[in-house]
């Protein structure tokens, strides 16, 4: 089964690199959608199967935290795994996503090692401890 | 006082090392090189969290270049200049997103998006006093990031 990868970033470079690292991750790759904000992630979401979400919280328009609520509370989109990746000490607002159900947190500066294995884990692959 | 130059400083450079694996020049005691006779930057970004506090970068246009090349792991020749407008941004949010964490541990603050300055606004913190600075130069090339209080 080839898995389709949203990824949501307001910065195009972190957008290449998160591409990058998934590319590379061992994972059987469908397609990898991009989206600069909470808005066009829920117009991509809804236009295509999207099997994980990887995103930013500090967006414009709309930002990851906005983006996660609006998810779960669809029927359909609501089941979809969520990465989130944050700048380091932004506790609280980490500790929102995850109680709105994201699957877990990553921060930056990151090492593109630790990225694969939450995105394998996030995907049900068997990541050795 | 919130502001802390040496706290500036190791931020910038656990940045770049870890991040963009860029390294300090250093001087003749082995310490990282902050000073440059001559810098025009080419870009300036800033960054707020709160109160009327902003962090100021100013940036070397081939220092963005070598940070975008290591980061998506091409040759620096290849980055245009969004990329590197791009870089820049992200690497405005990380330091001062690492920062605000060691100057404000209470979270008090919380930070704005980063943003890239046209002409009149970067005038507008060149006609202040920075309450701190701190520079990163690797290859002669830099990039120097001022603290200030604007009312």
């Amino acid at each position: 089964m080839a898995y389709n990868i949203l990824i949501v970033d307001d910065m195009s470079i972190m957008r290449q690199v998160m591409k990058m690292t998934v590319q590379i991750s061992g994972v059987d790759l469908g397609e990898v959608y991009e989206a600069g904000n909470g808005i066009e992630a829920l117009n991509q979401a809804r236009e295509h199967w999207i099997d994980l979400i990887i995103t930013d919280l500090n967006m414009p328009e709309m930002g990851g935290i906005e983006l996660i609520e609006n998810l779960k509370k669809d029927e359909v989109l609501g089941s979809i795994p969520i990465i989130v990746v944050s700048i380091e000490g932004r506790d609280s607002i980490v500790n929102r996503a995850l109680e709105l159900g994201a699957y877990t947190y990553i921060t930056k500066p990151f090492r593109p090692e630790v990225i694969k294995n939450h995105i394998l884990k996030a995907l049900g692959y068997d990541v050795p401890e | 006082m919130f502001q802390n130059e040496s706290t500036l400083l190791e931020v910038l450079q656990e940045i770049m090392t870890e991040m963009f694996f860029i390294f300090p020049d250093l001087d003749d005691e082995g310490n990282p090189n902050q000073c440059l006779e001559i810098f025009n930057a080419d870009y300036c970004t800033k960054i707020g969290y709160g109160n009327g506090d902003f962090l100021f970068f100013e940036w070397d246009k081939r220092l963005l270049s070598n940070m975008a090349a290591n980061f998506l792991g091409t040759d620096p020749y290849e980055i245009k200049d969004s990329q590197m407008l791009s870089v820049a941004q992200e690497a405005t949010n990380v330091i001062g997103g690492r920062y605000l964490v060691l100057v404000d541990p209470g979270k008090s603050r919380s930070l704005s998006l980063p943003q890239l300055l046209k002409k009149d606004d970067i005038e507008l913190f060149k006609a202040q006093s920075p309450e701190i600075r701190a520079g990163f130069i690797s290859e002669q090339q830099g990039l120097f990031v001022s603290a200030y209080h604007l009312e």
